[in-house]
């Protein structure tokens, strides 16, 4: 193992050009939270999970059992990828590679990354609006098509999803992220609706989100510790060095 | 002499942040995220506050904070959990990055989200030149 990580498959899976869709901790944990409402109502089955000393020593317990805190999920040529901490910043090159590298392996159809952009005034906004950053010519078609998505003109991205993104740009694979205005640092169940919404623009199957946003308080109260981490972590990220050609390859 | 102060504001405030949520810990009571948004003549502070009835929200305003203490009604299956009965209390002081007016402060709370709008105190004195 070149870095201190590594991504362990204890199923086999069958898969032909699959989708991967990505939601780790970020902005407004709209990922984690959409990702997690789309996982309890279609019921994947969990096929792995990675392996990393740059995690807190921590457990995770979800109904009497104990599980990983980075999960690997499947489901009919859909993989999900779920984590319960944030990458932290002193792993988030060695994570990414392994996470790049096992997708690499799958030779997806489409990853999409799943997240939020920071709006100052987001508790005015009802229809908050997303964002795609297509990672190639193939995915500006695929965002290009989809209503009530617009492509990322000019910005900056930060973190894992940043790197990610780019890092798939250079492979030439077809990666998207979604982002939606969300809150910066408070769980975000409403975006997190949003962006769920727009999934069986890429042929994935619908979910209700009534139930999202009736218990949006409690999701919040709930993940606010995660949310604490995660933007600790955030700004601790945007005081990296820029990124270097070394450091992408 | 500016960048000087400057400093010396930016160290009172991340002294009074760790205060803060020392105090907070030390009285059982969950600290909770919070924003600050400075546009040229406001101060926005947004608190996240899920499961608090507006009547159980306290805002004290001080000369260089602001205090938000709140009744958690709700509970989840993770806080009950870790707190059992005990009722769960937000409370917080939030340094203010600069001085602001007493009035007019508005408050608003949306969705277990409170907003405060502050309004900056004015530096100096426009002198018209005759």
């Amino acid at each position: 193992m070149a870095g201190r990580s590594m991504i362990i498959e204890e199923v086999k899976t069958v898969f032909d050009r699959p989708l991967i869709l990505e939601g780790i901790p970020d902005t407004g944990l709209v990922g984690t939270i959409s990702l997690s409402h789309y996982l309890s109502k279609l019921g994947f089955e969990k096929t792995g999970y990675l392996e990393t000393d740059d995690f807190p020593p921590m457990l995770v317990m979800r109904n009497g059992k104990i599980m990983d805190v980075f999960e690997i999920y499947y489901k009919d040529n859909v993989y999900i990828l779920r984590s319960e901490l944030p990458i932290p910043q002193e792993g988030v090159y060695d994570i990414v590679g392994q996470i790049v590298d096992w997708v690499k392996s799958k030779n997806p159809r489409l990853f999409l990354s799943l997240g939020g952009i920071p709006h100052p005034y987001r508790i005015d906004i009802t229809d908050p609006k997303v964002y795609a950053v297509p990672t190639s010519e193939e995915a500006l078609k695929i965002a290009s098509k989809m209503k009530d998505v617009e492509i990322l003109r000019d910005g900056l991205l930060f973190g894992p999803k940043a790197l990610i993104l780019k890092r798939l740009e250079r492979l030439g694979m077809n990666g998207l992220g979604l982002f939606v205005q969300s809150y910066l640092n408070y769980p975000d169940p409403g975006s997190a609706a949003k962006v769920l919404t727009l999934l069986p623009q890429i042929g994935l199957e619908k979910v209700e989100v009534d139930s999202l946003i009736a218990s949006a308080e409690e999701i919040r109260m709930q993940y606010r510790e995660l949310m604490r981490r995660t933007d600790d972590e955030i700004r601790r990220m945007r005081s990296l060095p820029p990124m270097t050609e070394q450091s992408l390859v | 002499m500016e960048d000087f102060e400057r400093f010396f504001d930016e160290m009172r405030v991340v002294f009074e942040e760790d205060l803060g949520r020392r105090r907070a810990r030390r009285m059982g009571c969950v600290e909770p995220l919070y924003n600050i948004v400075e546009s040229e003549n406001e101060i926005r502070i947004s608190v996240d506050l899920p499961g608090v009835e507006k009547d159980d929200i306290k805002l004290t305003l001080y000369e260089d904070s602001l205090v938000v203490e709140g009744l958690c009604r709700k509970e989840t299956p993770s806080v009950r959990r870790l707190f059992k009965e005990t009722p769960l209390y937000y409370s917080v002081r939030i340094p203010l990055p600069t001085k602001v007016e007493e009035e007019p402060a508005k408050a608003r709370y949306y969705n277990g989200i409170l907003e405060v709008i502050l309004t900056k105190k004015k530096r100096g004195r426009r002198i018209p030149v005759e």
